[in-house]
Protein backbone atom coordinates (compact mmCIF):
# COMPACT_ATOMS: atom_id res chain seq x y z
CA UNK A 1 0.00 0.00 0.00
CA UNK A 2 1.36 3.35 -1.14
CA UNK A 3 2.84 5.15 2.09
CA UNK A 4 1.27 2.47 4.03
CA UNK A 5 -1.93 4.19 3.61
CA UNK A 6 -4.99 2.72 5.10
CA UNK A 7 -8.78 2.52 5.38
CA UNK A 8 -11.57 1.05 7.52
CA UNK A 9 -15.24 1.05 6.00
CA UNK A 10 -18.22 0.83 7.99
CA UNK A 11 -21.64 -0.35 7.33
CA UNK A 12 -24.80 -0.22 9.12
CA UNK A 13 -28.37 -1.19 7.24
CA UNK A 14 -31.48 -0.47 8.47
CA UNK A 15 -32.19 -4.36 9.05
CA UNK A 16 -28.82 -3.94 11.40
CA UNK A 17 -26.70 -5.74 9.39
CA UNK A 18 -23.03 -4.16 9.83
CA UNK A 19 -20.35 -4.46 7.44
CA UNK A 20 -16.66 -3.50 7.17
CA UNK A 21 -14.50 -3.28 4.34
CA UNK A 22 -10.59 -2.61 4.63
CA UNK A 23 -7.91 -3.18 2.53
CA UNK A 24 -7.05 -4.86 0.11
CA UNK A 25 -10.30 -3.71 -1.50
CA UNK A 26 -9.07 -0.50 -3.47
CA UNK A 27 -11.31 2.62 -2.45
CA UNK A 28 -11.34 5.93 -3.97
CA UNK A 29 -12.76 8.91 -2.13
CA UNK A 30 -13.55 12.44 -2.42
CA UNK A 31 -15.13 14.03 1.16
CA UNK A 32 -15.87 17.45 1.52
CA UNK A 33 -16.33 18.40 5.19
CA UNK A 34 -16.98 22.76 6.15
CA UNK A 35 -19.08 24.49 8.71
CA UNK A 36 -21.59 25.30 6.23
CA UNK A 37 -25.31 24.87 6.14
CA UNK A 38 -25.28 22.36 3.26
CA UNK A 39 -24.44 18.95 4.65
CA UNK A 40 -21.10 17.39 4.54
CA UNK A 41 -20.43 15.26 1.34
CA UNK A 42 -18.71 12.10 0.36
CA UNK A 43 -18.35 9.51 -1.99
CA UNK A 44 -16.56 6.14 -2.14
CA UNK A 45 -15.75 4.12 -4.94
CA UNK A 46 -14.78 0.54 -3.62
CA UNK A 47 -13.33 -1.75 -6.69
CA UNK A 48 -14.10 -5.65 -6.66
CA UNK A 49 -16.26 -6.10 -3.49
CA UNK A 50 -17.06 -9.93 -2.64
CA UNK A 51 -20.21 -10.51 -4.33
CA UNK A 52 -22.34 -11.09 -1.58
CA UNK A 53 -20.92 -7.61 0.26
CA UNK A 54 -21.44 -5.69 -3.28
CA UNK A 55 -25.19 -7.10 -3.58
CA UNK A 56 -25.45 -5.78 -0.08
CA UNK A 57 -24.63 -2.44 0.00
CA UNK A 58 -27.58 -1.13 -2.51
CA UNK A 59 -29.91 1.77 -1.37
CA UNK A 60 -32.31 4.17 -3.48
CA UNK A 61 -31.41 7.56 -2.99
CA UNK A 62 -35.35 8.32 -2.69
CA UNK A 63 -35.86 5.97 0.24
CA UNK A 64 -35.40 8.78 2.28
CA UNK A 65 -36.62 6.87 5.55
CA UNK A 66 -34.27 4.23 5.70
CA UNK A 67 -31.34 4.78 7.71
CA UNK A 68 -27.52 3.24 6.21
CA UNK A 69 -24.97 4.38 8.80
CA UNK A 70 -21.25 4.99 7.51
CA UNK A 71 -18.56 5.47 8.97
CA UNK A 72 -15.29 5.81 6.98
CA UNK A 73 -11.32 6.33 8.67
CA UNK A 74 -8.40 6.91 6.65
CA UNK A 75 -4.93 7.17 7.93
CA UNK A 76 -1.37 5.88 8.26
CA UNK A 77 -0.31 2.63 9.19
CA UNK A 78 -2.65 1.69 12.36
CA UNK A 79 -3.43 4.84 12.91
CA UNK A 80 -6.75 5.35 11.58
CA UNK A 81 -8.98 8.65 11.80
CA UNK A 82 -12.52 8.99 11.36
CA UNK A 83 -13.20 11.51 8.10
CA UNK A 84 -16.84 10.91 7.75
CA UNK A 85 -19.58 9.73 9.71
CA UNK A 86 -22.94 10.09 8.15
CA UNK A 87 -25.76 7.89 6.09
CA UNK A 88 -25.31 6.81 2.90
CA UNK A 89 -28.20 8.39 0.29
CA UNK A 90 -27.77 6.07 -2.64
CA UNK A 91 -25.35 3.05 -3.39
CA UNK A 92 -25.19 0.34 -6.34
CA UNK A 93 -22.62 -1.26 -8.41
CA UNK A 94 -21.43 -1.77 -11.70
CA UNK A 95 -19.01 -4.00 -13.73
CA UNK A 96 -16.84 -1.73 -16.15
CA UNK A 97 -14.29 -3.96 -18.15
CA UNK A 98 -13.22 -6.37 -15.82
CA UNK A 99 -13.97 -4.65 -12.61
CA UNK A 100 -16.70 -4.74 -10.55
CA UNK A 101 -17.23 -1.01 -8.49
CA UNK A 102 -19.31 -0.16 -5.46
CA UNK A 103 -20.32 3.70 -5.71
CA UNK A 104 -21.65 5.04 -2.33
CA UNK A 105 -23.05 8.75 -1.94
CA UNK A 106 -23.27 9.58 1.19
CA UNK A 107 -23.92 13.17 3.62
CA UNK A 108 -23.34 13.85 7.20
CA UNK A 109 -26.96 14.51 8.56
CA UNK A 110 -28.92 14.32 5.48
CA UNK A 111 -31.13 11.22 7.10
CA UNK A 112 -31.63 13.80 10.03
CA UNK A 113 -32.35 17.14 7.81
CA UNK A 114 -34.53 14.76 5.81
CA UNK A 115 -36.55 13.15 8.62
CA UNK A 116 -36.59 15.86 11.30
CA UNK A 117 -39.93 17.60 12.06
CA UNK A 118 -40.40 19.55 15.02
CA UNK A 119 -44.24 20.71 16.31
CA UNK A 120 -43.30 22.59 19.59
CA UNK A 121 -44.91 25.20 21.96
CA UNK A 122 -41.61 27.16 23.52
CA UNK A 123 -42.35 28.97 26.43
CA UNK A 124 -41.54 32.77 27.49
CA UNK A 125 -38.70 31.62 29.90
CA UNK A 126 -37.01 29.10 27.45
CA UNK A 127 -33.55 30.13 26.88
CA UNK A 128 -31.97 29.98 22.89
CA UNK A 129 -29.95 27.26 23.61
CA UNK A 130 -32.44 25.16 25.31
CA UNK A 131 -34.76 25.76 22.21
CA UNK A 132 -32.10 24.64 20.26
CA UNK A 133 -31.65 21.47 22.14
CA UNK A 134 -34.97 20.78 21.51
CA UNK A 135 -35.31 21.12 17.77
CA UNK A 136 -32.03 18.54 17.83
CA UNK A 137 -33.60 16.32 20.17
CA UNK A 138 -36.45 15.87 17.26
CA UNK A 139 -33.83 15.19 14.64
CA UNK A 140 -32.98 11.21 14.59
CA UNK A 141 -29.47 9.58 14.45
CA UNK A 142 -27.49 12.70 15.44
CA UNK A 143 -26.73 15.01 18.74
CA UNK A 144 -25.75 18.28 19.64
CA UNK A 145 -22.25 19.01 19.48
CA UNK A 146 -20.60 22.68 20.14
CA UNK A 147 -23.28 25.29 20.89
CA UNK A 148 -21.18 28.24 19.96
CA UNK A 149 -21.95 32.57 20.60
CA UNK A 150 -25.10 32.04 18.82
CA UNK A 151 -26.45 29.98 21.26
CA UNK A 152 -26.57 32.14 23.83
CA UNK A 153 -29.09 31.61 27.10
CA UNK A 154 -31.01 34.99 26.31
CA UNK A 155 -35.10 34.66 26.48
CA UNK A 156 -37.38 36.06 24.15
CA UNK A 157 -40.56 38.20 25.67
CA UNK A 158 -42.99 36.04 24.35
CA UNK A 159 -42.98 32.09 23.77
CA UNK A 160 -42.68 30.77 20.08
CA UNK A 161 -44.08 27.54 18.05
CA UNK A 162 -41.43 25.42 16.28
CA UNK A 163 -43.15 23.79 13.37
CA UNK A 164 -41.65 22.77 10.59
CA UNK A 165 -38.57 20.38 8.89
CA UNK A 166 -36.48 20.60 12.29
CA UNK A 167 -33.36 21.24 10.18
CA UNK A 168 -34.70 24.25 8.87
CA UNK A 169 -35.88 25.61 11.79
CA UNK A 170 -32.52 25.46 13.31
CA UNK A 171 -31.33 27.40 10.72
CA UNK A 172 -33.59 30.03 11.16
CA UNK A 173 -33.40 30.70 14.87
CA UNK A 174 -29.60 30.63 15.00
CA UNK A 175 -29.81 32.95 12.17
CA UNK A 176 -28.15 29.58 9.65
CA UNK A 177 -24.89 29.19 11.89
CA UNK A 178 -25.94 25.95 12.53
CA UNK A 179 -24.12 23.09 10.55
CA UNK A 180 -23.51 19.44 10.98
CA UNK A 181 -20.10 17.62 11.30
CA UNK A 182 -19.35 13.93 12.18
CA UNK A 183 -23.01 12.89 13.34
CA UNK A 184 -22.99 16.27 15.89
CA UNK A 185 -25.57 19.50 15.34
CA UNK A 186 -22.95 22.52 16.07
CA UNK A 187 -23.94 26.46 16.31
CA UNK A 188 -21.18 28.52 15.79
CA UNK A 189 -20.30 32.28 14.41
CA UNK A 190 -17.68 32.95 12.09
CA UNK A 191 -15.24 34.01 14.67
CA UNK A 192 -16.41 31.17 17.11
CA UNK A 193 -13.60 28.20 17.11
CA UNK A 194 -13.28 24.88 18.95
CA UNK A 195 -11.41 25.05 21.51
CA UNK A 196 -8.36 22.35 21.22
CA UNK A 197 -4.42 21.80 20.26
CA UNK A 198 -3.59 24.00 17.60
CA UNK A 199 -3.13 21.74 14.65
CA UNK A 200 0.47 22.72 13.10
CA UNK A 201 0.25 22.95 9.03
CA UNK A 202 4.29 23.13 8.42
CA UNK A 203 6.05 23.65 5.41
CA UNK A 204 6.78 20.35 4.79
CA UNK A 205 3.27 18.97 4.82
CA UNK A 206 2.30 21.80 1.88
CA UNK A 207 2.59 20.75 -1.62
CA UNK A 208 1.93 24.41 -3.07
CA UNK A 209 2.07 28.10 -1.95
CA UNK A 210 -1.40 28.94 0.15
CA UNK A 211 -4.09 30.37 -2.73
CA UNK A 212 -5.58 33.53 -1.46
CA UNK A 213 -9.73 32.77 -2.58
CA UNK A 214 -12.21 35.16 -1.67
CA UNK A 215 -12.13 35.23 2.54
CA UNK A 216 -9.95 31.97 2.75
CA UNK A 217 -6.53 31.01 2.04
CA UNK A 218 -6.62 27.57 0.41
CA UNK A 219 -4.23 25.13 1.42
CA UNK A 220 -3.03 21.32 -0.55
CA UNK A 221 -1.08 19.08 1.30
CA UNK A 222 1.52 16.99 -0.15
CA UNK A 223 -0.37 13.87 1.51
CA UNK A 224 -3.28 13.24 3.19
CA UNK A 225 -4.30 14.67 6.62
CA UNK A 226 -6.99 13.13 8.32
CA UNK A 227 -6.29 14.16 11.58
CA UNK A 228 -7.57 17.54 10.46
CA UNK A 229 -10.78 18.98 11.99
CA UNK A 230 -13.29 21.55 10.79
CA UNK A 231 -14.05 24.15 13.33
CA UNK A 232 -11.07 24.15 15.04
CA UNK A 233 -7.54 26.77 14.76
CA UNK A 234 -5.06 25.44 12.47
CA UNK A 235 -1.49 27.23 12.41
CA UNK A 236 0.13 27.68 9.25
CA UNK A 237 3.81 27.65 8.97
CA UNK A 238 4.72 28.04 5.27
CA UNK A 239 8.17 28.96 3.73
CA UNK A 240 6.10 31.60 1.79
CA UNK A 241 5.51 33.49 5.03
CA UNK A 242 3.05 36.06 4.29
CA UNK A 243 0.07 33.89 5.42
CA UNK A 244 1.35 32.48 7.88
CA UNK A 245 -0.29 32.81 11.36
CA UNK A 246 -3.26 30.64 12.95
CA UNK A 247 -6.60 30.28 11.14
CA UNK A 248 -10.09 28.59 11.96
CA UNK A 249 -10.42 25.58 9.50
CA UNK A 250 -13.11 26.62 7.48
CA UNK A 251 -13.42 23.65 5.00
CA UNK A 252 -11.29 20.13 4.49
CA UNK A 253 -11.65 18.06 1.14
CA UNK A 254 -9.79 14.63 1.45
CA UNK A 255 -9.00 12.77 -1.79
CA UNK A 256 -7.60 10.01 -2.61
CA UNK A 257 -6.95 6.51 -3.64
CA UNK A 258 -6.11 3.52 -1.21
CA UNK A 259 -5.54 0.39 -2.96
CA UNK A 260 -2.32 -2.20 -3.61
CA UNK A 261 -3.29 -2.45 -7.04
CA UNK A 262 -3.37 0.81 -8.22
CA UNK A 263 -1.08 3.92 -7.06
CA UNK A 264 -2.47 7.52 -7.29
CA UNK A 265 -2.74 10.72 -4.98
CA UNK A 266 -4.33 11.26 -1.74
CA UNK A 267 -3.92 14.71 -0.31
CA UNK A 268 -6.45 17.04 1.43
CA UNK A 269 -7.16 20.81 0.65
CA UNK A 270 -8.15 22.80 3.45
CA UNK A 271 -10.13 26.09 3.78
CA UNK A 272 -8.55 28.74 6.16
CA UNK A 273 -10.18 31.51 7.42
CA UNK A 274 -8.50 34.46 8.97
CA UNK A 275 -11.21 36.08 11.31
CA UNK A 276 -12.60 39.27 11.54
CA UNK A 277 -11.36 39.44 15.20
CA UNK A 278 -9.78 37.90 17.38
CA UNK A 279 -11.45 33.89 18.03
CA UNK A 280 -13.73 32.53 20.66
CA UNK A 281 -12.88 29.52 21.77
CA UNK A 282 -16.16 27.52 22.50
CA UNK A 283 -16.62 24.04 23.78
CA UNK A 284 -19.04 21.57 24.45
CA UNK B 1 -30.07 5.57 -16.58
CA UNK B 2 -31.70 7.31 -13.44
CA UNK B 3 -35.41 8.31 -12.32
CA UNK B 4 -34.57 12.15 -13.28
CA UNK B 5 -33.05 11.24 -16.62
CA UNK B 6 -35.75 9.34 -17.37
CA UNK B 7 -38.19 11.52 -16.40
CA UNK B 8 -37.48 15.20 -16.03
CA UNK B 9 -38.75 17.44 -13.67
CA UNK B 10 -40.80 20.34 -15.97
CA UNK B 11 -41.17 23.89 -15.05
CA UNK B 12 -45.28 23.56 -14.43
CA UNK B 13 -43.89 20.54 -11.68
CA UNK B 14 -41.39 22.23 -10.05
CA UNK B 15 -43.55 25.83 -9.90
CA UNK B 16 -46.47 23.92 -8.53
CA UNK B 17 -44.71 22.48 -6.00
CA UNK B 18 -43.22 25.31 -5.15
CA UNK B 19 -46.59 27.08 -4.76
CA UNK B 20 -48.03 24.10 -2.77
CA UNK B 21 -44.56 24.57 -0.31
CA UNK B 22 -45.72 28.14 -0.06
CA UNK B 23 -49.38 27.62 1.09
CA UNK B 24 -48.59 25.35 3.37
CA UNK B 25 -46.35 27.02 5.18
CA UNK B 26 -47.87 30.71 4.98
CA UNK B 27 -49.85 31.62 7.77
CA UNK B 28 -52.60 33.84 7.33
CA UNK B 29 -55.82 33.43 8.99
CA UNK B 30 -57.18 30.71 10.96
CA UNK B 31 -60.02 29.89 13.64
CA UNK B 32 -58.95 29.56 17.38
CA UNK B 33 -60.31 28.41 20.51
CA UNK B 34 -58.81 30.24 23.97
CA UNK B 35 -57.42 27.53 26.29
CA UNK B 36 -56.16 30.15 28.49
CA UNK B 37 -56.40 33.86 29.61
CA UNK B 38 -53.97 36.10 31.00
CA UNK B 39 -55.76 39.37 31.69
CA UNK B 40 -52.96 40.96 33.43
CA UNK B 41 -50.96 40.77 29.89
CA UNK B 42 -54.06 41.04 28.04
CA UNK B 43 -52.91 37.47 26.29
CA UNK B 44 -54.61 34.24 25.36
CA UNK B 45 -53.27 30.59 24.15
CA UNK B 46 -55.14 29.37 21.66
CA UNK B 47 -55.64 26.02 20.18
CA UNK B 48 -56.03 26.51 16.29
CA UNK B 49 -59.79 24.44 15.18
CA UNK B 50 -58.30 23.14 11.91
CA UNK B 51 -55.59 20.54 12.41
CA UNK B 52 -52.54 20.04 9.94
CA UNK B 53 -52.32 17.52 7.10
CA UNK B 54 -49.44 16.16 6.00
CA UNK B 55 -48.76 14.84 2.55
CA UNK B 56 -49.17 11.05 3.64
CA UNK B 57 -53.19 11.66 4.37
CA UNK B 58 -52.40 11.72 8.02
CA UNK B 59 -53.56 14.85 10.57
CA UNK B 60 -52.12 16.35 13.18
CA UNK B 61 -52.87 19.59 15.55
CA UNK B 62 -50.61 22.33 15.43
CA UNK B 63 -48.78 23.44 18.74
CA UNK B 64 -50.75 25.56 21.28
CA UNK B 65 -50.32 29.32 20.08
CA UNK B 66 -48.90 31.69 23.75
CA UNK B 67 -48.80 34.85 24.48
CA UNK B 68 -50.97 36.19 21.80
CA UNK B 69 -52.18 39.21 22.32
CA UNK B 70 -56.02 39.70 22.05
CA UNK B 71 -58.28 43.03 20.18
CA UNK B 72 -59.82 44.82 22.59
CA UNK B 73 -62.38 47.91 21.37
CA UNK B 74 -61.15 51.26 22.64
CA UNK B 75 -59.96 54.32 21.61
CA UNK B 76 -59.02 57.86 23.75
CA UNK B 77 -58.47 55.59 26.53
CA UNK B 78 -61.80 54.71 26.48
CA UNK B 79 -62.85 50.65 26.70
CA UNK B 80 -64.86 47.74 26.45
CA UNK B 81 -63.69 44.97 28.69
CA UNK B 82 -65.19 41.48 27.74
CA UNK B 83 -65.00 39.03 30.21
CA UNK B 84 -62.82 36.60 28.05
CA UNK B 85 -62.65 32.95 28.87
CA UNK B 86 -61.49 29.68 28.10
CA UNK B 87 -63.76 28.42 25.52
CA UNK B 88 -64.73 31.24 23.41
CA UNK B 89 -63.70 31.21 19.76
CA UNK B 90 -61.57 33.92 17.82
CA UNK B 91 -59.97 34.62 14.51
CA UNK B 92 -56.42 34.44 14.59
CA UNK B 93 -54.07 36.74 12.42
CA UNK B 94 -50.82 36.69 11.30
CA UNK B 95 -48.58 39.29 11.59
CA UNK B 96 -45.84 39.77 8.54
CA UNK B 97 -42.98 40.51 11.03
CA UNK B 98 -41.92 39.50 14.56
CA UNK B 99 -43.66 41.06 17.39
CA UNK B 100 -41.93 40.25 20.37
CA UNK B 101 -40.11 43.77 20.38
CA UNK B 102 -43.27 45.93 19.84
CA UNK B 103 -44.92 43.96 21.94
CA UNK B 104 -42.46 43.92 24.87
CA UNK B 105 -41.32 47.86 24.42
CA UNK B 106 -44.27 49.58 22.73
CA UNK B 107 -41.13 51.09 20.17
CA UNK B 108 -40.65 51.23 17.11
CA UNK B 109 -38.22 48.54 16.03
CA UNK B 110 -36.38 46.01 14.08
CA UNK B 111 -37.86 42.63 14.36
CA UNK B 112 -36.22 40.61 16.96
CA UNK B 113 -35.97 37.90 13.96
CA UNK B 114 -36.63 37.46 10.54
CA UNK B 115 -39.59 34.98 10.67
CA UNK B 116 -42.71 36.05 8.77
CA UNK B 117 -46.50 35.33 9.12
CA UNK B 118 -45.21 32.75 11.55
CA UNK B 119 -47.66 31.05 13.91
CA UNK B 120 -45.27 32.37 16.44
CA UNK B 121 -46.76 36.15 15.77
CA UNK B 122 -50.75 35.53 16.53
CA UNK B 123 -53.00 37.78 17.07
CA UNK B 124 -56.62 37.03 18.72
CA UNK B 125 -60.06 38.57 18.03
CA UNK B 126 -62.61 37.39 20.12
CA UNK B 127 -66.08 36.75 18.76
CA UNK B 128 -66.86 33.90 16.13
CA UNK B 129 -69.33 31.27 16.71
CA UNK B 130 -69.82 28.18 14.83
CA UNK B 131 -73.14 27.02 13.37
CA UNK B 132 -73.55 24.82 16.19
CA UNK B 133 -73.60 27.51 18.89
CA UNK B 134 -74.53 30.73 17.18
CA UNK B 135 -75.75 33.58 19.76
CA UNK B 136 -79.51 34.31 20.28
CA UNK B 137 -80.04 37.99 18.86
CA UNK B 138 -83.46 38.48 17.04
CA UNK B 139 -81.76 41.35 14.46
CA UNK B 140 -84.01 43.81 16.27
CA UNK B 141 -82.81 45.35 18.88
CA UNK B 142 -79.11 46.91 19.84
CA UNK B 143 -78.33 44.70 22.80
CA UNK B 144 -75.29 44.27 25.13
CA UNK B 145 -75.76 41.43 27.55
CA UNK B 146 -73.75 40.51 30.22
CA UNK B 147 -72.25 37.01 31.41
CA UNK B 148 -76.29 36.46 32.65
CA UNK B 149 -77.23 36.14 29.26
CA UNK B 150 -80.14 36.38 26.89
CA UNK B 151 -83.52 37.62 29.11
CA UNK B 152 -81.69 39.49 31.46
CA UNK B 153 -80.83 42.73 29.64
CA UNK B 154 -83.35 45.93 30.06
CA UNK B 155 -84.44 48.70 27.72
CA UNK B 156 -81.61 51.93 28.43
CA UNK B 157 -83.09 54.99 28.81
CA UNK B 158 -82.54 58.10 28.23
CA UNK B 159 -81.90 62.03 28.87
CA UNK B 160 -85.45 63.16 27.50
CA UNK B 161 -87.12 59.80 27.47
CA UNK B 162 -90.82 60.06 28.76
CA UNK B 163 -91.10 58.68 32.54
CA UNK B 164 -94.78 58.22 34.05
CA UNK B 165 -96.38 56.67 37.20
CA UNK B 166 -99.11 55.11 38.61
CA UNK B 167 -100.26 53.05 41.13
CA UNK B 168 -99.16 49.65 39.17
CA UNK B 169 -95.80 51.27 39.06
CA UNK B 170 -94.72 52.46 42.41
CA UNK B 171 -98.08 51.50 44.94
CA UNK B 172 -95.93 52.86 47.74
CA UNK B 173 -95.63 56.17 47.05
CA UNK B 174 -99.48 56.33 45.45
CA UNK B 175 -100.55 55.05 48.50
CA UNK B 176 -98.62 57.10 51.13
CA UNK B 177 -99.83 60.21 48.97
CA UNK B 178 -103.47 58.92 49.38
CA UNK B 179 -102.93 58.72 53.38
CA UNK B 180 -101.63 62.20 53.21
CA UNK B 181 -104.30 63.67 51.26
CA UNK B 182 -106.71 61.55 53.53
CA UNK B 183 -104.83 63.58 56.35
CA UNK B 184 -105.75 66.99 54.41
CA UNK B 185 -108.85 66.60 54.22
CA UNK B 186 -109.28 65.71 57.84
CA UNK B 187 -108.61 69.12 58.49
CA UNK B 188 -110.50 70.48 56.07
CA UNK B 189 -107.83 70.97 53.17
CA UNK B 190 -109.33 69.86 50.36
CA UNK B 191 -106.61 69.76 47.40
CA UNK B 192 -106.92 67.22 44.04
CA UNK B 193 -104.76 64.23 44.52
CA UNK B 194 -103.43 63.20 41.20
CA UNK B 195 -103.00 59.28 40.29
CA UNK B 196 -100.62 59.46 37.63
CA UNK B 197 -97.22 61.60 37.02
CA UNK B 198 -95.57 62.20 33.62
CA UNK B 199 -92.08 63.80 33.17
CA UNK B 200 -89.09 63.60 31.16
CA UNK B 201 -85.56 62.55 32.07
CA UNK B 202 -83.77 65.70 32.08
CA UNK B 203 -79.97 64.11 33.03
CA UNK B 204 -78.16 61.54 32.35
CA UNK B 205 -73.83 60.33 31.98
CA UNK B 206 -71.64 63.00 30.36
CA UNK B 207 -69.48 60.04 29.32
CA UNK B 208 -71.84 57.80 27.48
CA UNK B 209 -74.54 58.31 24.68
CA UNK B 210 -76.75 55.91 22.94
CA UNK B 211 -78.06 57.35 19.35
Amino acid sequence: MKFIRDYELRIKSPAGVALQINPPVSCTFDIDRAVMSSVNKGTITLTNLAPDTRNAIYKDKYSTSEYWQIIFMVGYGNELYEIFRGNIQEAYSYKSGTEWFTYIDCYDGSYAVQNGFISETIGSGVSLKDAIGRVIHTMPEILPGVLGTPATTKTAPRGEVILGSSWEELQRITGGQAYIDGGYVNVMAKDDAISSDVFVLDSDMIKETPKRREQFLEVTTSVMCPEIRVGYICELKSLFTRYNGQYKTYGVKHSGTISGAQCGDATSMISLYKGEAPFTMVSK
Amino acid sequence: MNPDEMMPPNLKIILDEVKADIFSTFNCIQIGKISKVTSSEQTVEIELQIKRLAADGTSTAYPVLVDCPYFVLQGGGAYIDMPIKKGDYCIVLFNDRNIDNWWSTANVADPATARKHSLSDALAIVGLNPKTSPLSMDGTWVRILGTNGPGSEAEAARKGDAIKSTMADDATFWTWLAAAAAVLAGLGVAVPIPTSLTGKITGGSSKVKIG
